[in-house]
């Protein structure tokens, strides 16, 4: 439960390149998710969040740049060197098995065992004092599996499957892309209180409303380029949506000026 | 199953005064294991019916299907010789290679995927072992020959499970190409030797005598009883452990009367079988006794059900099955995982041969291998095992298989032409693939997903 | 469930042999129930069947006959089926006593059909066995449940069955060799150079059929009257035996007359000499076996010697009669089990009933062929061959 001192962000990257063939996907791309807020990433489609995240994740490696994790570099090559580390990542489809129950999905490839066999009881323990820790109340049983559940109740299991194993950073990737308005509102509680728990909480969002809701910092990505990363009282929706879409700001106040094409100046 | 955005509708549930949580899954509610909520028996009883309403029946109709046919037989088949002691024995052996291919089937069908091929080479390794053992031949002791023929099978079941993983080919075609090698490769190992084709189990030799007896030869009723009384037992205390485990660690164990309740179940199962196979079956002489088949085909469903359901490698392929891109995020390694479940469902088809050689009492080129696997996919889908991945248990093979073979004895007993027998299997087949659609609720998400989604 | 119906089958049982009067395990051999039949005795009006109607009435329980297969012969569903149903019946035995089945090439099924025969009350199990694995496993399983077996047709190596019945395959051999003999000397082939040709090694029955004419042509070859070209490797397959003859032929351009193992194979054969090497009618002695539709037609048309006839419905009376006498608990008399066949497997000899079969050609086709209307006349006397059916006595209709 460490608190940043104001010193190094937990997780820092600076001046990353991936292209795959002849498309760049990142140029020079730094960022630093500090624990104990929320940063949120966004971008329109095809700016480069997926491919930064993935870098991250052990996905992909970088082409050139560097990682930093708790100011040591790091070099991530897997999936299993991020979990290693504490980076655990929660996709937007979610990886849940929708055939096995809520303890054998968070155990899932890292189970408990008791002379060599499944250990459930334990694990069951376990999860159940990771649900709760998270206030996740609404599931019935924790042996329900996981394709009866809603979807605000999957996302919850995801996260909590992410936060179980001493992460010290969870990436979440549209957590609410498909939730109604209740789910939302839980998922993004939940969200708060990994923050407060002291965690480093990077959300990819395209919802600005959700992004404001629960964001401590903002940063944009414009066609595989940072273009800003300021805490999020520092921006508003317009703005964000400025650099989205043009990668700067006023420059539809220049282009009108100088007669060019006018940038959408649309809400969303 | 995530929902698109609805507009909020402020709704409070007027029993609770909490929000309406109107994305909740419908589902949500009657899939809970009643086990796990109930705290009474009359809970569980409750909850149990929900859940069979809703359609989440378990293997209840197989269930039903079972004593369905049971009775039927019984009083359509003339002088209501269907429940006999002889006829009985005789529907347990007929059924157990259904079973151990059934078995072997779901190892690939847990993994989404399917193994057309389990019938033929199934039946070489019932052709390796036969020749092995030739007295006029090789010569081998009965054991090695055995292992050797399960060894081979189960390396060549590694072969295709290699090619669907790495080189990513459709199992449908690996399997329908290891169908078509193995019908082959069964008619050259079959003309080894000096036999045209058809060597044989009937023999003096110690060992020609071994493999014939896993089908014919039997426990005395004494051993019978004795073993089955072990077993109870051991299952019995293993429940009551299980649930005295839980209860201590703090979590909610059934109610002690609903695992009386199994125990006594398993128990009369147990001394049912045991009591018709112990009655004496021969017009001529005594031939009772427990047949070893019933322990083997008991062995492989301990044996195989223990490997799914209590070791990390069974909760693997569970994973694969349902979703095969959260078990490879999760660390699982993916290809491994499904290449040794190929392995071990030939090995398992190839005990299933070697069964079905046993029961002829030799391998001859007449092997229908095509039948058998059709069977086997069916005995496990009538089981309840699903098509698409990640739902079964090895118990459904066995209870399908004994489905088919009930049909197949009845039928026979009737006296109708075999013709009829796989019309009504086929019927049969179709039913049941039914219900497991009907009572999965999301059947076109299933199908979605299998189709479109996840490799 | 079953123990009460046992019990009541006991009763039943007593009561009946009660009433009867009558022992049901005396083994008397000659009574007024058991005639005194030998094989000759069967033709082809199922009459003699009619004597045994008092034997049916003396046993209990049903006759079940589980034919191999539809697919290597049609004889199994055009003669042996019909032949046997019709003999049961002749003799007496209801209908509910009958079974005839067909295991469609499956040894499971065989096996099945097996065991449900059992258990509805058979008495006397006819089985063609498919192959002798499951022919044994049949036979342990019918001795344990007291049942007895008769081997149809086909022997079950190293199985346990009490009889076997069957045409006698050495006389078959003897009858191609004779007809072959005949041929050369009433055709005036001068100095017959042979060429000796035979069925799959893997069979036994081809075996014995050689053993049959070599035991008639070798004194013709010692004597140096005819020259012995030699033997093929030997085959069913026409197309096979197609390829050994001319590979023969060509080693040996010379040769003259030639034994073909069967119809089948002759009718390749036949075909490719007429062709190729222009042979005229009556002028190359060949044989046959099996009496096929395309034999008999060689055989009218002068370029086949014979063909070895077996009338099926011999086979079928002669089992059936053997069953009946099984049936009733009594011993069949050496008249009707006329011989022995050696189990090589089991290294036993069996008691058997063989059958005679018959040289067909030209002269006694009508009294043979034509008279049991084995093949069709219509179509064995269409086209070219009317004349010489014309000319052998048959009327085409």
């Amino acid at each position: 439960m460490a608190d940043t001192s104001g010193g190094e962000p937990r997780l820092k990257v600076r001046g990353i390149y991936k292209s795959f063939g002849a498309v760049q996907a990142l140029t020079d791309v730094d960022l630093d998710v500090p624990a104990g807020a929320v940063t949120a990433l966004c971008g329109d489609n095809g700016a480069g969040k997926s491919v930064l995240t993935k870098c991250i994740a052990g996905t992909h490696e970088p082409d050139r740049g560097h990682i930093y994790f708790e100011g040591r570099p790091v070099r991530i090559r897997n999936a299993h060197e991020a979990a290693a580390l504490g980076i655990e990542t929660v996709y937007q489809d979610l990886a849940l098995a929708d055939n096995l129950d809520i303890v054998q999905n968070m155990f899932l490839g890292r189970e408990r065992l008791r002379h060599r066999l499944l250990d459930e009881n334990d694990m069951e323990r376990a999860a159940a004092e990771t649900l709760a820790g998270l206030r996740v109340t609404t599931v019935r049983s924790i042996r329900q599996p996981v394709g009866s559940l809603s979807g605000g109740q999957r996302q919850s299991v995801a996260v909590a499957k992410a936060v179980m194993w001493n992460s010290k950073v969870v990436i979440m990737d549209e957590p609410t892309a498909a939730l109604g308005v209740t789910q939302t509102a839980q998922v993004l509680d939940l969200i708060r209180r990994l923050r407060d728990r002291g965690l480093a909480v990077m959300v990819i969002s395209h919802n600005l409303i959700d992004v404001f809701a629960v964001a401590d910092r903002i940063a944009v990505l414009y066609l595989g380029r940072m273009v800003v990363q300021a805490p999020a009282s520092e921006l508003d929706r317009q703005r964000v949506v400025e650099y989205m879409t043009s990668g700067g700001l006023g420059v539809s106040a220049a282009a009108m000026v100088a007669g060019g094409t006018g940038v959408q100046d649309g809400q969303d | 199953m995530a929902r698109t955005d609805i507009p909020p509708t402020p709704g409070l549930d007027p029993s609770t005064g909490e929000p309406v949580d109107l994305t909740a899954a419908p589902e949500a509610v009657p899939l809970v294991p009643p086990e796990i909520v109930a705290q009474t028996l009359a809970e569980y009883m409750q909850a149990w019916w929900l859940r069979i309403r809703s359609g989440e029946s378990g293997m209840l109709p197989v269930i039903l299907a079972l004593i369905i046919i049971v009775v039927v037989f019984e009083l359509i088949s003339p002088n209501h010789v269907f429940l006999s002691a002889g006829n009985i024995v005789n529907l347990f052996q007929q059924s157990a290679v259904f079973m151990m291919l059934g078995m072997a089937e779901i190892f690939a069908l847990l993994l989404g995927e399917i193994d057309l091929s389990i019938g033929y080479w199934g039946a070489v390794g019932g052709v390796i072992a036969v020749q092995l053992v030739q007295p006029r031949t090789t010569n081998w002791p009965w054991l090695p020959a055995i292992v050797v023929a399960l060894l081979a099978m189960g390396l060549i079941g590694a072969v295709q499970g290699t090619l669907v993983t790495r080189l990513r080919l459709p199992s449908f075609i690996v399997t329908l190409a290891g169908f078509l090698i193995g019908n082959g490769v069964m008619l050259i190992v079959l003309g080894f030797g000096p036999f045209s084709g058809y060597p044989s189990l009937n023999g003096l030799s110690v060992n020609l005598r071994a493999i014939h007896d896993l089908m014919w030869g039997t426990v005395t009723p004494a051993v019978g009883w004795i073993v089955m009384i072990v077993i109870v037992a051991l299952m019995g205390m293993g429940l009551m452990l299980r649930d005295t485990r839980r209860r201590r660690s703090g979590l909610v164990a059934p109610p002690a009367s609903l695992t009386w309740i199994k125990i006594a179940g398993i128990a009369a199962i147990g001394v049912g079988v045991v009591a018709v196979c112990n009655l004496n079956r021969a017009a001529v002489g005594t031939l009772e006794g427990v047949p070893w088949v019933i322990f083997i085909v008991f062995g492989v469903l301990a044996a195989w059900t223990f490997l799914l359901q209590r070791t990390r490698y069974g909760r693997y392929v569970y994973a694969i099955g349902g979703n095969p891109e959260a078990a490879r995020r999760a660390g699982i390694n993916v290809t491994m995982v499904r290449t040794l479940a190929f392995a071990l469902c030939l090995l398992t088809a190839a005990i299933g041969g070697i069964l079905y050689a046993s029961l002829i009492g030799g391998m001859s080129n007449n092997f229908p291998g095509g039948q058998y696997v059709l069977y086997a996919v069916a005995a496990a889908v009538i089981g309840g095992t699903s098509l698409f991945g990640g739902r079964g248990k090895m118990a459904h093979g066995v209870i399908g298989g004994l489905v088919i073979g009930g049909i197949y004895n009845g039928m026979y007993l009737l006296g109708l032409a075999v013709q009829w027998e796989f019309i009504v299997t086929g019927f049969v087949l179709l039913f049941a693939v039914t219900i497991d659609s009907l009572s999965r609720g999301s059947t076109v998400g299933g199908a979605a997903r299998h189709f479109f989604g996840q490799r | 469930m079953s123990r009460s119906g046992r019990l009541g089958l006991v009763v039943a049982l007593s009561v009946i042999a009660a009433a009867c009067g009558s022992s049901p395990r005396s083994s008397a051999t000659s009574s007024s129930e058991a005639p005194q039949v030998s094989p000759r005795s069967f033709t082809n009006d199922f009459s003699a069947m009619t004597a045994f109607r008092s034997l049916t009435a003396a046993g209990r329980g049903s006759v079940a006959v589980i034919l191999p297969d539809v697919t290597s012969s049609t004889r199994y569903v055009e003669l042996d089926a019909p032949d046997l149903t019709t003999a049961m019946t002749a003799a007496g035995l209801s209908a509910g006593d009958q079974v005839v089945q067909n295991a469609h090439g499956s040894d499971s099924t065989q096996l099945a059909d097996a065991e449900v025969d059992v258990t509805k009350g058979a008495r006397v199990l006819l089985v063609d066995p498919l192959d002798s694995g499951v022919g044994a496993e049949i036979e342990n399983y019918a001795k344990s449940h007291g049942v007895a077996v008769i081997d149809y047709d086909r022997l079950t190596l190293g199985g346990q069955r009490s009889y076997y019945v069957s045409f006698d395959n050495l006389q078959v051999g003897r009858l191609m060799g004779r007809g072959l003999v005949n041929c050369i000397s009433s055709w005036h082939v001068s100095k017959p150079k042979v060429l000796v040709m035979r069925g799959a090694v893997t069979d036994s029955s081809a075996a014995i059929f050689y053993q049959g004419y070599i035991e008639v042509l070798q004194p013709y070859f010692t004597a140096g009257q005819y020259r012995d070209v030699g033997i093929t490797a030997g085959t069913w397959d026409p197309s096979t035996a197609l390829s050994e003859f001319e590979g023969a032929d060509k080693a040996h351009p010379d040769i003259n007359a030639a034994l073909f193992a069967n119809d089948e194979t002759a009718t390749a054969i036949i075909s490719y000499l007429r062709s190729t090497r222009h042979v005229a009618a009556k002028v190359f002695p060949t044989t046959g076996q099996d009496a096929t539709l395309s034999g008999l037609q060689n055989v009218l048309a002068g370029y086949q010697c014979g063909t070895v006839y077996r009338p099926i419905y011999l086979e079928a009376q002669a089992a059936v009669a053997l069953a009946l006498y099984l049936r009733a608990h009594r011993s069949p008399p050496p008249t009707l089990v006329n011989g022995t066949t050696k189990d090589p497997s089991a290294n036993v000899l069996v008691p058997s009933v063989l059958l005679a079969p018959q040289w067909v050609t030209m002269a006694n086709m009508k009294d043979t062929i034509f008279k049991d209307n084995f093949v069709p006349t219509s179509q064995l006397c269409s086209g070219a061959y009317a004349s010489a059916c014309a000319a052998a006595g048959i009327k085409a209709p």
